[in-house]
């Protein structure tokens, strides 16, 4: 059980005024008892010296007295106490309680101790029970006579008048000590409230401080321990304070950094269970639920992930990095690198980073097709070129069947040769960003204009018809006026080039919101619907043999849908296989 | 029906090549050189001229329209009745990959384009006289 140090403090108080109380209550009580017997005696030994002088004077002649027992009688009723005269030869001749008759019936007092003492020493004292008068008494005799002893005057008290004296004495002190006893409660009582107030409080703001409330202080300002305790109690709070604001805000900076950072981030412990995921890597994995507590693949449902972190943990090597493919919730390629956290040689746990390097892989992909296209798309017309050469050195150009349709493949792959260059060099300009264009407010109309007049001979050839629709005052667009003419050129030499003779082509430009929007329609070919998606990427060919007959590099949708895109442009296509196609491209008005 | 192939004098060449000009450079050097040609321009039709006749040698190009180049390669080298046709790959691809990979399905030689005609009229004789032994 708890024991308030109040209470503590009182009963050591309280025990320490008792102990000095009844410790001076017994010294005090037979101190003054004593002195009161003393004084009493003395008392009663002048009285007795007294009555000696006073029964001597009336001794007469022949040293005897008279009337001894009225003198008892005088003496007694004078002294208020008892006083017997006793002759020489013991025989009592005169007592205070007993008349004449009564004497005579009274034994011989000369061997009472009081009488003998008398008769040795001169004076005698004696504490005795009376069987006369039936109580303790205290007896003093001294011898009294001129010349020679005559008889014995001999005074009692009783005992009971001391004890009485004694026990008033006994009651006046206590009634005094427990008043004393009384006030020291109540002194102590304050005292140890003083004393323990400032612990009670200190200890209970100490508990609220565990709870994270450090706006209390205590409110003790005394010059002494409990004020040194106090302060150092404040100072600490202070402390405590700050350094948890810095734990916080250590904290927050951590999350905000967790948070806003692209890679996943997983931290286990040393038994591989998580501590902590990112919301990036909860996006990335598709976690859902409170992964804290489990293991790596009840969070991810992805085995790598568990192998990895396993690994890790199990090999203690300073860093492991693989690549991980996951197909949910989507097709995705992680880099995964881990770390052991090893402190005082101990492991402690394992951080996993992951990195989403899918879009990465999908690049190096692209990359590689492109270059493995270009290479392909560039060693095929050489080839020819080459192999015609050879041939008609090797004697072919004495074949006269033939010297002419090689000379003309050999230039008609020279051009394609040269043509796909142009397109590929424009093609890295605009992606690189290196090629300036240069916006300012144009007028559409001219440029289909001569784009219409660059491509009349094959639309005559071809006897296509062409219509344009446009609004009489079309808002000049912010462009390129060069490379809007590429746009206008390649998606119209396209439709001539697809559509077969006397089919039409039609070109109708609008205003579209703040856009101006252009749309090629042609009654061509058309795309099939499977092909749609793919028609503007890099040397993508709905028919090869097609394409490489009306000499496309395969570049040229490409290269529209770059240039309207570095203008701020969508394009589109809609094609409806044998009917014909629609390319459409939106480019902003001033 | 090797043994046909085998004692036949006129040696039968397929050219599998989807550029005409191509197509049309190698064929014209074959014939020149007594060589019967037959000419393919994609995956399809040349894997459907291989179920009818037996080849000598194909010169076969990779990037095809409908089957590509290993594809065919497999297909030839997996059908016993083919098997013993040889392989002459013809391609831009030049990728050291590639070369590994065309090795694996059973090309008996790879040529880079731009190529040699001499050459390629070189390694047909060769494989031809080899199959005449």
């Amino acid at each position: 059980m708890k024991i308030k140090l109040h209470w503590k403090l009182m009963f050591i108080f309280c025990s320490a005024v008792m102990l000095g109380l009844v410790v001076g209550y017994f010294y005090l009580t037979s101190h003054l008892t004593a002195y009161l017997e003393a004084n009493l005696q003395n008392n009663l030994k002048r009285q007795l010296l007294l009555s000696k002088d006073f029964l001597e004077s009336q001794l007469n002649i022949s040293n005897h007295l008279a009337n001894a027992d009225s003198i008892a009688d005088r003496i007694g009723d004078k002294l208020r106490l008892r006083a017997t005269i006793i002759a020489n030869d013991g025989t009592v001749i005169g007592d205070t309680d007993l008349n004449a008759a009564e004497l005579k019936a009274v034994e011989n007092h000369l061997n009472r101790p009081e009488i003998q003492e008398a008769i040795s020493k001169g004076f005698g004292v004696s504490k005795r029970y009376s069987y006369t008068i039936k109580k303790y008494l205290l007896y003093m005799a001294v011898p009294f006579g001129r010349e020679h002893t005559a008889g014995f005057i001999r005074l009692a008290v009783p005992l009971s008048d001391i004890e009485l004296l004694e026990q008033r004495l006994q009651k006046t002190t206590g009634i005094a000590f427990l008043l004393i006893l009384l006030f020291s409660v109540i002194i102590a009582s304050l005292i140890s409230f003083i004393i323990s107030r400032p612990l009670v409080e200190m200890a209970a703001i100490a508990r609220v401080m565990a709870k994270g409330d450090f706006s209390r202080k205590p409110s003790i300002y005394s010059k002494d321990e409990i004020g040194d305790l106090a302060m150092a109690l404040s100072y600490m709070s202070d402390e405590i304070k700050g350094k948890i604001e810095r734990i916080k805000q250590e904290g927050v900076k951590l999350d905000a950094v967790l948070a806003s950072m692209f890679e996943g981030i997983m931290v286990v412990d040393e038994k591989g269970i998580i501590l902590l995921i990112n919301p990036s890597l909860r996006k990335l994995l598709f976690i859902d639920s409170d992964s804290q507590g489990k293991t790596p693949v009840e969070a991810t449902r992805v085995t790598q992930v568990q192998d990895i972190t396993d690994k890790i943990l199990q090999s203690k090597q300073s860093l492991i990095s693989e690549e991980i493919s996951i197909s949910r919730p989507a097709e995705k390629i992680l880099a995964v690198n881990g770390v052991p956290i090893i402190r005082n040689n101990t492991l402690e746990g394992a951080v996993l980073v992951f990195h989403d390097i899918t879009e990465l892989r999908r690049l190096e992909r692209v990359r590689q097709d492109f270059v493995a296209n270009v290479s392909h798309e560039l060693r095929t017309p050489i080839a020819s070129i080459k192999g015609y050469a050879e041939t008609l050195l090797d004697g072919a150009i004495d074949d006269k069947d033939n010297v002419k349709e090689f000379i003309g493949i050999i230039h008609q792959d020279s051009n394609r040769l040269a043509n796909l260059i142009d397109d590929l060099l424009d093609l890295a300009r605009i992606e690189s960003g290196k090629l300036k264009m240069i916006f300012t407010p144009t007028d559409i109309k001219p440029i289909l204009d001569s784009c219409l007049g660059v491509l009349d001979k094959s639309i005559k050839a071809k006897r296509l018809f062409v219509s344009v629709d446009m609004p009489k005052n079309l808002p000049h667009v912010l462009a390129d006026e060069k490379r809007l003419s590429q746009v206008f050129l390649n998606l119209l030499d396209n439709a001539v080039k697809y559509t077969p003779d006397a089919g039409s082509i039609r070109v109708s430009v609008c205003v579209n919101d703040k856009l101006v929007q252009a749309d090629i329609s042609d009654t061509g070919i058309g795309i099939p619907e499977k092909d749609l998606p793919r028609i503007f990427e890099r040397f993508y060919r709905v028919d090869k043999a097609r394409s490489r007959e009306i000499g496309g590099t395969g570049l040229g949708l490409s290269i529209v849908k770059h240039i309207v895109l570095s203008h701020n442009g969508q394009v589109w296509v809609k094609s409806e296989l044998g009917r014909g196609s629609t390319f459409s491209f939106t480019i902003p008005q001033v | 029906m090797i043994e046909a192939a085998v004692t036949r004098k006129e040696k039968r060449i397929m050219v599998v090549e989807d550029d005409t000009n191509l197509n049309k450079l190698i064929s014209y050097n074959l014939s020149k050189n007594g060589y019967t040609v037959e000419s393919i321009y994609d995956g399809i039709s040349a894997k459907e001229k291989l179920s009818k006749c037996i080849f000598d040698v194909v010169v076969l190009d990779i990037m095809l329209p409908g089957i590509d180049g290993f594809r065919i390669c497999e297909f030839i080298k997996g059908n016993p009745v083919t098997s013993g046709t040889f392989i002459v790959v013809l391609t831009a691809r030049a990728e050291p990959l590639d070369k590994i990979y065309g090795n694996i399905v059973g090309a008996d030689y790879y040529l880079t384009k731009p190529f040699s005609v001499a050459k390629l009229i070189d390694i047909i004789k060769e494989l031809t006289v080899v199959r005449d032994r």
